[in-house]
């Protein structure tokens, strides 16, 4: 016999993943705290060693709380570093 | 980044998306509750990860 | 280079008035959802949407559930097969296009269409006359001020609350009264779960895959609640927040229920002190976000009680907002992060602070039968509830 599936179709995602730079020098690494214990820490230590590392630079630094979505302007700052690090859940 | 623990929510919430290459690097979980030193040290543990994931080498 | 100090403290600015809510069929406020498309389906015009179908070779429960579990749908309990006649059956009153989108749902944005939705609804086992309330809840859901995304990532346990108001409490068999939260009542018991079922499937908000809550929770299963009009003295709580229709639903996304007894006193004031000791808790979640929701769901003799001493809902909300305050430096002390407005930041430690900003936040709804339990239900925090008109 047959039945449905019960999930439904998926709409279109209008997003898409950066590029992979070849080297990072001369890059920005931007940084998305999601605001979670230790989160900042981890992300700007990460960067800041990338950057000593391979010439790239720290920055923008923006900060929201993970339960919320990232405003528009805030994601606009972000969209100017050629590299974003961010964090995901706990 | 995500922590081992989550690493899985968050590859399958990035194939939610239609981002199943997104880059991920996971440091050992948990994160909250540890202090500095042992954050720090997690940070320097995913500088090489991070860098082949983001150049490719 | 960074160290700790710099982030030993976090206060995010932003309240939950970001999440403010918006009066049924205006736009939604400027907030965008990452990744969620648009609402109203749109970019499916012209698509084909049609369902995949399964081979079954039996019609037993036990055999949807194992052959939906290989899978990784369904919510571990024996599920009613969706064969193509009982959809049919559950879209049969349905006068809009069954495969128009209603809405679309994070985190794995897919689409429910009134045939989803109602394939969901006959697994749940849900009868006909259930649908339109499903499809007003997903509607529901769908609002930005809900913030499913965030309630279907969080690690809390929460978990969206169907309150149904109106006339089709009656028509359709929900249970207002006695054990309203269940268990035993088909209509509030299917409907919650079909909404459930729609998360996990739909919405992709499954353990561990899209839905991030370290211990579940009972409510995950099923959790839905008729309001009690004809013993409520305050008339529908759909009107007094707006909704001027004959059915409507409310969905609150928020923990379990935290009860409260007082089976002494026919003083509100007493009544109502034991409704703010449940909400001064550093256990809920709610406790360090400024502009948490709180639904209080009165028992019809509670209510009696306040109405009898003259309290109207706004009254009983104004005085709960009154009491249920704490010490501004306890909170300091349990949550670094904290989710306050700039004027709570500038309190003193001894100062005495509302668990909400304001007292709009405190909702009263009268649910229940005999007897003097009522409960209190702090929202996840980081979302507000939405009610919609049911289309019948």
């Amino acid at each position: 016999m047959r039945v449905y599936a019960p999930v439904g179709a998926v709409a279109p995602a209008a997003i898409s993943r950066a590029v992979t730079e070849p080297t990072l020098a001369g890059k920005r690494i931007g940084i998305l705290d999601n605001s979670k214990p230790n989160a900042g820490l981890l992300l700007r230590r990460l960067a800041e060693s990338l950057a000593a590392r391979t010439g790239a630079t720290v920055g923008p630094v923006e900060r929201k709380n993970a339960a919320l979505p990232a405003p528009d302007d805030l994601l606009a700052r972000l969209a100017e570093a050629e590299v974003v690090l961010t964090g995901s859940a706990d | 980044m995500a922590t081992t623990s989550f690493e899985s929510l968050a590859a399958g919430v990035a194939e939610t998306l239609d981002l199943p290459d997104l880059r991920i690097v996971a440091v050992e979980h948990p994160l909250g509750g540890i202090d500095e030193a042992a954050v720090i040290g997690r940070a320097e543990e995913a500088v090489e990860p991070t860098l082949r994931l983001l150049t490719g080498s | 280079m960074a160290s700790r100090a710099d982030y030993d403290v976090y206060h995010h600015r932003i309240s939950c008035s970001e999440l403010r809510p918006v009066p049924f069929g205006l736009d939604p406020p400027p907030i965008r959802i990452v990744g969620q498309t648009d609402p109203i389906g749109s970019r499916l015009e012209g698509m084909a949407n049609p369902l995949e179908m399964l081979d079954l070779t039996s019609d037993d429960p036990e055999a949807v559930r194992d052959c939906y579990a290989e899978r990784g749908w369904g919510d571990g309990l024996p599920l009613v097969a969706p064969t193509p006649e009982r959809v049919d059956a559950m879209l049969a009153g349905c006068r809009d296009d069954p495969d128009e989108s209603v809405a679309v749902l994070p985190p794995r944005s897919g689409v429910a269409t009134r045939r989803v939705i109602a394939v969901n609804a006959v697994l749940a086992g849900c009868r006909p006359e259930h649908l339109p309330v499903l499809v007003a809840a997903v509607q529901a859901l769908a609002r930005p001020e809900i913030n499913l995304r965030g309630v279907n990532a969080t690690t809390h346990p929460v978990a969206p609350l169907l309150v149904v108001h109106g006339e089709i409490v009656q028509t359709a068999g929900y249970n207002p009264g006695l054990g309203a939260f269940g268990p035993g009542n088909v209509a509030n018991a299917a409907t919650g779960r079909a909404l459930r079922l729609i998360l996990l499937h739909v919405a992709g908000a499954v353990p561990g895959a899209g839905d991030a809550s370290t211990q579940g929770g009972p409510a995950k299963y099923t959790y839905c609640v008729a309001e009690n009009l004809a013993e409520s003295p305050w008339g529908g709580y759909a009107a007094s927040v707006g909704v001027a229709a004959a059915s409507a639903v409310t969905v609150h996304c928020g923990e379990a229920p935290h009860n409260f007894h007082d089976m002494e006193s026919t003083d509100p004031a007493a009544i109502l002190d034991k409704a703010a000791s449940a909400m001064t808790s550093l256990g809920s979640n709610n406790a360090p976000v400024s502009s948490g929701e709180f639904f209080v769901m009165l028992c019809p003799e509670h209510a009696a009680a306040c109405d009898g001493a003259g309290w109207t809902r706004d009254r009983v909300a104004s005085y709960l907002h009154e009491r249920a305050q704490m010490r501004v430096g306890d909170l300091r002390a349990a949550f670094a992060l904290r989710a306050w407005a700039p004027w709570q930041e500038a309190l003193d430690d001894d100062a005495m602070m509302s668990v909400t900003e304001h007292r709009g936040n405190i909702k009263i709804i009268v649910v229940g039968g005999p007897g003097k339990h009522s409960s209190v239900i702090p929202s996840w925090g980081m979302t507000r509830s939405a009610t919609v008109p049911v289309e019948v």
